[in-house]
C-alpha cells in the first residue's frame, strides 16, 4: 500500500463510491472511447490504472480501505441536521418567570445561610 | 470485603455519641456524604427501643444529648447534600428528607418551596411558603417567600398589597425587587430603583433592547470569586446580554456571554430555567454561521453538547464539519492537522467508521504506526459487529478481510505482543471461519508464541474445512515437533513430501527438521544416529552443505579422518571461492586439534577475503580453541578496518571467555572510531561490573563504570532505537551510584545466576548477531 500515491479512482472514472461492477465497467468503457490510447496515451493510462484499482475484489477492497473519501467528507448544507426547536422569543412573561426563579435561587441561599 | 467487615466491626465499637460528634466535624469540613453515613449509623443505635413486654427502653443519659442533636444535624447535612447536587429531583428529595428531620425548622420549608419554584411547580412552592408563614407569621424571610409564592402563582392583587405594605414599613432591596417583578406582572414598567439587572430586563420586557443592553452592560462584574447568589444574578444577566446580542446578530458575543453564564451556573450548581433554552440558541447560531464562521458553529455545537450530551443533531453536525475541515487540511497536504481534526471529531463520535479510517490512514502516513494500529483495531471491531447486518453490502467482507490482513501486518511491524495478534486473528476467524489464510496465520502466530497445542486445533479445523495440503502438513509438522512429538513430526513431513514430491517447500522444511534431529542426536551423544540423519539429508539434497560439514565433524569425532577430509572437500568443492566455508571447515579441524589443516584453510580464506569479518571469524575460532594469542592477533588485524559493530562483537566474544581487559581494548578502539556510539560505553560500564569484588576493592574502577554508563545514557537519550534499554541503563547507573555496599546486596542486578536465565538479559543489549554467535549455535558436538 502506498498511501502517498493514492489517487481517487472513483473520481477518475466519475462513479460513486458504492458503484456496482457493471457501473464501473460502463464508465470505464465510456472513458476509453473518449480517450483512446492512440490519441491520448496518458489519459488512457490514468483511466486504466483507476479501473484496475476498482475491478478485482481484492484490489477494490484495498482501494476502499485506504482511500480518503472526498465525497463523504464534504460538508453539505442540505445534510445539516436542524434542531427541533427555535429559540423562544423574549417575552415579558419569560422575563418575569426568570426573575421569579432568580428570586427563588436567592431565597434558597438566604434561607440556608441563616443556619 | 475483609476491609469492609473490619470497618463495620470498628464502627460498632464506636459510641453513637462519638459518631454524631464525628459527623459534626465532617460537616464542618465539607465531608457531607461521610457525615450522612455516620449519622445514619448513629441513628440506628439511638432509635427508641421497646422491650418484649412493651415498655420503652430509656436511652442512657450520656446518649441523650447525641439523640437530641442528631436530627437537626442530619437535616443540615441533607441540605448541604442538596446544594451540592445539580439534579433538581435529587435536590428536592434531600430537602424533603431534611424537612422530615427538622419539621419545625421553616428554613427547610422555604428551601423546599424555592426548589419547587425552580422546577416550575409554582402551586406546590406556594403551599410550602404558606405552611412556613402559618408556622412563623411575621418572620421577614418567610413573609418574603410567601410574597414570592403569591407572585409566582398569579395572585397579583394579594402580592401587590403585601409588597406595598412591607415597603411602606421598610425599604429593602429584596422587597424592591419583588415590587419590580410585580410591576412586570401588571404589564407596566417595573420600578427597578437602581437595580441595573431589573432595570435592564424591564426595558427588555418593554421592547427597548438597546436600553436594556446599556443597563446590562453597565453591570459591574465582581473582581472576587462570586458567592452563589452573586453568581446567579451574573449568570442571568449574561444570559439576557447574550439573548440581546443574538437578536442583534452579534453571534460571537452572544455565544461568549452564554458560555460564561453556563460556566457560572455549572460552577455554582445553579439550576436556572433559562439554561434549557441555550441549546436552541446554540443550534440557531451554528446553523446561521456554518458557512461564514464554521469555527463558531463548531463551538456552538460543542456547547450544546455540554448542556445535553445526547443531542444527536449537534453531534452529527459537529462531526460532519470536523470531517470536512479534516478533509480540507488533507487536500492541502497538511496531514498532521487533518489527523488532529479527525481525532477531535472521533472523540465525539468514537464509533464513526469513516473517521476511524481517516485517522488511521493519516497516522500511517505520518509513520505513527502504533497509533494507526489503535484506530484500525477500533474499525475492525466496528465492522466485525456489522458483519451480519451488512452481509448484502457489496465488497464489505472483502474490505474487512483486507483490513484484518493489514492490521496483522502492522501489528507485526510495530512489535505487538503475539497474544494480541492472535486475538486479532481469532476475532477475524469468528466472522470468516473458513478463511484458510487467516487460520494458517493464526496457527503460525500461536506456534511463535509457543502455543503449539492451540495451533494444532486451528490446523485440525483447516484440515476439516479444506482437506490436506502441503502448507498445512508443514505447519502441523512444526507444531508437533515443538511439542516434542518428533516421530510424528517426521511422519507429517514425509506425508507432505509424499503429497507433492515436487514441492520445494516440503523438501526444505523436511531438511530443516532433519537438521534439528541431527542436533538432538548430537546432544544425546548419539553420533551414529546423527550421521545417519546427515546422510539422509544428503540423500534428499546432495548439494545441501549443512549436513556435509556436520558429517565431517562427526567423522572426526569418531576418528575417521579420511572420510572427514573427503567430506570437507565435498563441502568446499560446492563453492570453491567461499572464504566463509573455509573458515567454517578450518574451525571444524581446529575443534578436533588438526591445527595445520585449519591454518591452511584460514590462510586460503584470508587470501580470498582479507576483510575484518574474515579475521574476526578466524579469531573467534582460535578463541574457542583456547588459542588466545592467535585469536588476539586476528582480532588486531580485524580491528584495523573493523566497524564499531564488529569491534563490539570482538569485545563480547572476548568477554564470554572472561577476557574483559582485552575486550576493553577493543571497545576503546570502537570509541575512538565513533565517539557518539553509546554501545561501547555501555559495554565498558557493564563489563566492569562483572567482577563486583574488583569494583569493591578499586573505587576508581567503580567510578569509571559509572562514568561510562552515564555517557552511554547521554548518547542514547532522544534516540528512538535505544528507547527500550535507556531506562535499564539508567537504573544500572543509579545502582552503581549507591556505592560499593550495594554491590554486596542481594538485589544487585550485576550478580548473575549461572543458569543464564532471561532475567539477566536486559543488561546485555540485544546486539546484531555476528559470526561469533552463529558459530556457537551450530551445535557441533
Amino acid at each position: 500500500m502506498n498511501l502517498a500515491l493514492i489517487e481517487d479512482p472513483y473520481k477518475t472514472l466519475g462513479v460513486k463510491r458504492g458503484a456496482t461492477e457493471a457501473e464501473i465497467k460502463q464508465a470505464y468503457f465510456a472513458l476509453v472511447r473518449k480517450h483512446p490510447p492512440e490519441h491520448d496515451p496518458e489519459g488512457f493510462k490514468r483511466i486504466r490504472a483507476a479501473y484496475e484499482k476498482l475491478r478485482a475484489g481484492d484490489e477494490r477492497a484495498e482501494t476502499d480501505l485506504f482511500l480518503i473519501d472526498e465525497q463523504a467528507g464534504t460538508f453539505n448544507l442540505t445534510e445539516l441536521q436542524r434542531f427541533n426547536a427555535e429559540p423562544p422569543p423574549i417575552t415579558p412573561e419569560m422575563i418575569r418567570a426568570d426573575l421569579i426563579a432568580l428570586e427563588a435561587a436567592l431565597l434558597l441561599e438566604e434561607a440556608l445561610a441563616a443556619r | 470485603m475483609a476491609t469492609r467487615k473490619k470497618r463495620q466491626k470498628y464502627i460498632r465499637q464506636v459510641s453513637p455519641a462519638d459518631l454524631v460528634k464525628l459527623a459534626e466535624d465532617e460537616l464542618r469540613r465539607g465531608q457531607v456524604e461521610e457525615a450522612i453515613r455516620n449519622l445514619t449509623l448513629a441513628e440506628k443505635e439511638l432509635k427508641p427501643r421497646v422491650r418484649p413486654d412493651g415498655k420503652k427502653i430509656t436511652i442512657p443519659p450520656h446518649l441523650a444529648a447525641a439523640q437530641t442533636s442528631l436530627a437537626p444535624l442530619m437535616a443540615r447535612a441533607l441540605a448541604a447534600h442538596a446544594l451540592a447536587s445539580l439534579a433538581p429531583e435529587q435536590r428536592l428529595a434531600d430537602f424533603e428528607e431534611a424537612a422530615r428531620y427538622a419539621p419545625d425548622d421553616t428554613r427547610y420549608l422555604l428551601a423546599l418551596g424555592a426548589c419547587r419554584l425552580l422546577m416550575g411547580e409554582a402551586e406546590a412552592a406556594y403551599s410550602h411558603f404558606q405552611k412556613a408563614d402559618d408556622a412563623h407569621p411575621g418572620d421577614a424571610l418567610v413573609t418574603r417567600a410567601f410574597a414570592l409564592g403569591l407572585l409566582a402563582t398569579g395572585r397579583a392583587k394579594e402580592a401587590g398589597e403585601l409588597i406595598g405594605q412591607t415597603l411602606r414599613e421598610r425599604s429593602d432591596g429584596a422587597w424592591r425587587r419583588l415590587a419590580a417583578i410585580h410591576g412586570l406582572t401588571n404589564g407596566g414598567g417595573a420600578n427597578a430603583q437602581g437595580d441595573r439587572l431589573l432595570s435592564g430586563l424591564s426595558h427588555l420586557a418593554a421592547g427597548e433592547a438597546e436600553r436594556a443592553r446599556e443597563q446590562l452592560d453597565a453591570l459591574p462584574m465582581p473582581d472576587h470569586n462570586p458567592s452563589r447568589a452573586e453568581a446567579a444574578r451574573m449568570a442571568t444577566q449574561l444570559f439576557y446580554s447574550g439573548a440581546i446580542g443574538f437578536n442583534a446578530r452579534r453571534y460571537q458575543a452572544a455565544a461568549g456571554d452564554w458560555r460564561e453564564a453556563q460556566r457560572l451556573a455549572q460552577e455554582h450548581k445553579l439550576d436556572l430555567p433559562w439554561l434549557d433554552r441555550l441549546i436552541a440558541y446554540y443550534h440557531k447560531i451554528a446553523e446561521l454561521t456554518i458557512q461564514e464562521d464554521p469555527a463558531l458553529a463548531v463551538e456552538c455545537w460543542r456547547e450544546a453538547l455540554k448542556t445535553a450530551p445526547d443531542d444527536k443533531a449537534a453531534l452529527a453536525n459537529l462531526v460532519a464539519v470536523k470531517r470536512s475541515q479534516g478533509l480540507h487540511a488533507w487536500n492541502a497536504g497538511d496531514i498532521r492537522l487533518a489527523a488532529q481534526i479527525w481525532l477531535e471529531a472521533l472523540q465525539n463520535s468514537p464509533q464513526d467508521e469513516q473517521l476511524l479510517r481517516c485517522v488511521a490512514i493519516a497516522c500511517e502516513k505520518q509513520n505513527h504506526k502504533t497509533e494507526a494500529v489503535t484506530h484500525w483495531r477500533a474499525l475492525a471491531r466496528v465492522w466485525r459487529r456489522q458483519v451480519k447486518s451488512r452481509a448484502s453490502e457489496a465488497g464489505f467482507k472483502d474490505r474487512l478481510l483486507r483490513l484484518e490482513q493489514h492490521l496483522v501486518t502492522l501489528m507485526l511491524e510495530t512489535g505487538h505482543d503475539d497474544q494480541e495478534i492472535i486475538s486479532e486473528l481469532e476475532a477475524a476467524l469468528k466472522f470468516d471461519p473458513e478463511n484458510q489464510k487467516l487460520r494458517l496465520q493464526a496457527a503460525e502466530r500461536l506456534m511463535e508464541a509457543g502455543k503449539s497445542k492451540q495451533a494444532l486445533k486451528h490446523l485440525d479445523e483447516a484440515e476439516k474445512q479444506h482437506g490436506l495440503s502441503v502448507e498445512l502438513l508443514i505447519r502441523r509438522g512444526i507444531a508437533v515437533d515443538m511439542l516434542g512429538r518428533h516421530a510424528e513430526a517426521r511422519k507429517t513431513f514425509e506425508r507432505a513430501m509424499h503429497l507433492d514430491p515436487a514441492s520445494a517447500q516440503a523438501r526444505r522444511f523436511f531438511l530443516l527438521f532433519l537438521g534439528q534431529e541431527v542436533a538432538r542426536a548430537s546432544e544425546r551423544g548419539d553420533a551414529q544416529r546423527a550421521m545417519k540423519l546427515c546422510e539422509e539429508q544428503l540423500a534428499l539434497d546432495p548439494n545441501f552443505d549443512q549436513p556435509m560439514i556436520r558429517l565431517a565433524s562427526l567423522y572426526l569425532k569418531l576418528g575417521r579422518k579420511a572420510e572427514a577430509k573427503k567430506m570437507v572437500e565435498r563441502f568446499l568443492g560446492a563453492d570453491p571461492d567461499s572464504p566463509q566455508k573455509r573458515v567454517e571447515a578450518g574451525d571444524v579441524y581446529l575443534d578436533h586439534g588438526m591445527k595445520k589443516e585449519a591454518e591452511t584453510l584460514f590462510k586460503k580464506a584470508i587470501e580470498l577475503d582479507p576483510s575484518a569479518d574474515c579475521f574476526t571469524a578466524i579469531g573467534i575460532s582460535y578463541l574457542e580453541a583456547n588459542d588466545l594469542k592467535k585469536a588476539i592477533n586476528h582480532f588486531d588485524l580485524a580491528a584495523k578496518t573493523a566497524s564499531v559493530e564488529m569491534l563490539i562483537a570482538i569485545a563480547m566474544a572476548l568477554t564470554e571467555e572472561q577476557r574483559t581487559r582485552d575486550a576493553e581494548r577493543f571497545l576503546n578502539i570502537a570509541i575512538e572510531r565513533d565517539p557518539d556510539h553509546p554501545m561501547p560505553h555501555l559495554l565498558k560500564g557493564l563489563f566492569a561490573t562483572f567482577n563486583p569484588i574488583l569494583l569493591l576493592l578499586d573505587p576508581k574502577r567503580l567510578n569509571e563504570a559509572i562514568k561510562e554508563l552515564a555517557e552511554a545514557e547521554r548518547l542514547m537519550t532522544g534516540k528512538a532505537e535505544y528507547e527500550g534499554i535507556l531506562s535499564e541503563v539508567r537504573a544500572a547507573r543509579r545502582f552503581l551510584e549507591q556505592g560499593p555496599s550495594a554491590l554486596l546486596g542481594s538485589d544487585n542486578p550485576f550478580l548473575f545466576d549461572d543458569d543464564d536465565d532471561d532475567d539477566d538479559e536486559p543488561f546485555f543489549p540485544d546486539f546484531p548477531p555476528s559470526s561469533v554467535r552463529k558459530k556457537k549455535k551450530r551445535g557441533r558436538k
